[in-house]
């Protein structure tokens, strides 16, 4: 596998009257080619943050973002632009509504000095599964599902290496979501797109990616392949993400155990020692002292955790 | 006891267009009933209508709308304004929205008590305390803003103001959509403990949601109510077509990982006229019967609207 965008102990700092708030704080990924990674996190744990991170929005307060191993800044802006595309989240608010579909999706094509623009919209339209007529309709006139297939389109217009979509299903209904999951995958089967996927929902992580990042507060605390690191987690937060995701097959006396006592800490004054353990079931005096590193526990598999694997099942949660 | 009885609600437009068209509910003291459907089913009109906050061009019409034991059909503006908050109570999707930004969250509670009740200033503060402290809040919180709240205590001081008056019925409209799942987890176990002496009426799109927390479950597509019957035999043996195309789209992590089969086509726009069953066009059963449209059948258990339901 050829590694295609890089985050190299990545940390991204926001001051706000005298306070630092350390968004991401020191976060190692990388993305090969025709892969997914997902990452998951709740709100505040700094998908997003990194995610426009590597798309070169956010200056870094330390770290550096390689493209195909070079440092952002000595990449062509106009190359990166063309091979690192993002999918937003709210295509309510993605697509301007005054613009006809085929000029929302030319708009790139045109910054990137494209030729033959026509043809291209109009397989792109066919590429997203939308007939060739929507060419000529504004937003107003298009679902959420049909929405978000234009900006998919517009994202693949310059023929990208990677995709960054930043929850690119949650604005959807469900049966929605499974359409535009399934076109995610059959896009990333026909074009080896590298895909990074910023999700919450990690039932959609397990359909979808190789690997899984999890974040907390910054950090990476947890990462593998997502088969196993979903069926397996090493990390208890990871374990409680998938003890939250609400589902059929829990009876109410499990779902009774498996609740995640508070919030997510402010990460303008973290705990000390190990992030996670005011709300970890298995904290011991250790983890309030000591941070844990990342760490390898298995081939490809890390987690940062005193007591990496002693929660495996998230029915082994009692708080 | 019957705290909702709703008979044969109609939802139009001016124009005659029908967006609710025939629904039928009816929720006991502590029970909870998830109405399930996609956008634009009707589910969020069910539940303005149960709170007489349908407006014009909007015109809601029943047979029949009793809120614990009071009868509501031809209720005037000032007898809703005497129930609403009082024997039925809303909790929003949106609490960032749905909490006036300029006002502390106390002083929203102790508007909302005094409005229904005849009691001093001070005492409605203490009762403003003890239902933050029911939702897991603290007595501080009462002086917050909602903006220096996270989501989920803004869900949780929004659940507070809906049972400030200590109502019977509590409606809940995809109360949380709109947090992360180890919050969601939590408001719901909040909600559950809360409707127990109540009856709880949950509006979901997400069927995991609602087999986390209701008793039955009633599933509306297009303005109509197609099957509903207890939680548990819903998700193990649904009968309705839509019922099971629902169900294969909730995610479950002890299958094998694999993409959920989309329902094909979008579905209906609210209000467009469809002949017969206006499932049939999505439809993987449907024969030419369902050019008639089947009515809703079953007895107090369980109703199914359906010529060809699975599972026979």
């Amino acid at each position: 596998m050829t590694e295609i965008l890089a985050a190299h102990d990545v940390a991204v700092e926001f001051t706000h009257d005298g306070q630092t708030l350390q968004a991401v704080r020191g976060i190692d990924l990388t993305l090969d080619e025709g892969e997914t990674l997902a990452l998951v996190g709740e709100s505040g744990s700094g998908k997003s943050t990194l995610a426009l991170a590597l798309l070169g929005v956010h200056q870094l307060a330390r770290g550096k973002v390689t493209f195909r191993g070079d440092e952002l800044a000595s990449v062509e802006p106009h190359i990166f632009r063309k091979h690192v595309q993002p999918v937003l989240q709210d295509p309510y608010a993605s697509l301007d509504p005054r613009w006809r579909v085929a000029r929302s999706i030319a708009e790139p094509l045109h910054a990137l000095k494209f030729g033959n623009i026509e043809a291209r919209v109009a397989s792109l339209l066919d590429a997203v599964g939308l007939a060739a007529e929507f060419a000529s309709y504004l937003p107003n006139a298009l679902s959420g599902g049909q929405r978000q297939r234009v900006a998919l389109a517009r994202a693949l217009a310059p023929e990208p290496s990677v995709l960054i979509a930043d929850e690119p299903l949650s604005a959807l209904d469900m049966s929605v979501q499974a359409q535009i999951l399934t076109l995610l995958a059959d896009l990333q089967r026909t074009s080896r797109i590298a895909l990074l996927l910023i999700a919450h929902d990690l039932t959609l992580v397990q359909r979808v990616a190789q690997r899984v990042a999890v974040l907390y507060l910054g950090r990476v605390v947890e990462q593998g392949p997502a088969a196993r690191t979903l069926a397996a987690p090493l990390h208890p937060y990871t374990a409680a993400l998938i003890a939250a995701t609400p589902s059929l097959a829990r009876t109410a006396a499990d779902a009774e155990r498996l609740v995640l006592p508070g919030e997510p800490p402010s990460p303008l004054a973290p705990p000390p020692g190990c992030e996670f353990h005011p709300r970890c079931p298995i904290a011991r005096d250790i983890c309030r002292t000591e941070r844990p590193l990342l760490v390898e526990h298995a081939p490809g598999r890390k987690a940062a955790c005193h007591f990496a694997g002693e929660i495996t099942r998230s029915s082994d949660i009692s708080s | 006891m019957k705290l909702l009885d709703l008979q044969d609600l109609h939802v139009a437009t001016e124009d005659g267009v029908k967006l609710v068209d025939g629904v039928d509910l009816v929720i006991a003291q502590g029970e909870a009933l998830g109405l399930v459907g996609e956008s634009g089913s009707g589910k969020s009109l069910t539940a303005l209508a149960l709170l007489g906050l349908v407006r014009a061009p909007l015109d809601a019409r029943v047979t029949r709308l009793a809120i614990a034991g009071q009868e509501m059909r031809d209720a005037d503006e000032t007898s809703w304004r005497r129930l609403r908050g009082r024997s039925v109570a809303l909790v929003f999707q949106d609490s960032t929205t749905a909490l006036n930004p300029v006002r502390t969250i106390g002083s929203l509670l102790v508007e909302t008590i005094c409005r229904h009740q005849r009691i001093s200033k001070r005492e409605a503060r203490a009762r403003a305390l003890d239902r933050l402290r029911d939702v897991g809040l603290q007595p501080h919180h009462a002086d917050a803003y909602p903006h220096l709240l996270s989501g989920g205590m803004r869900q949780r001081a929004m659940l507070a103001l809906a049972l400030a008056n200590r109502p019977r019925l509590l409606v809940a409209d995809e109360p949380t959509t709109a947090l992360d799942a180890t919050i969601q987890l939590q408001i719901l176990h909040l909600l559950r403990r809360e409707s127990r002496d109540r009856a709880l009426l949950l509006i979901t799109h997400d069927l995991g949601v609602a087999s986390e927390l209701c008793d039955r479950i009633a599933v509306l597509y297009h303005g109509r109510v197609r099957e509903i019957g207890s939680a548990a035999r819903l998700l193990s043996t649904p009968r309705h077509p839509y019922t099971r195309a629902l169900l294969d789209l909730v995610p479950r992590f002890d299958m094998e990982a694999s993409i959920p089969t989309p329902i094909p086509g979008s579905p209906p726009a609210p209000g467009e006229q469809i002949q017969g069953c206006s499932y049939r066009l999505r439809c993987p059963r449907a024969t030419e019967q369902c050019l008639e449209r089947p009515t809703l059948e079953g007895d107090a258990d369980y109703k199914i609207a359906c010529w060809n339901p699975l599972n026979d």
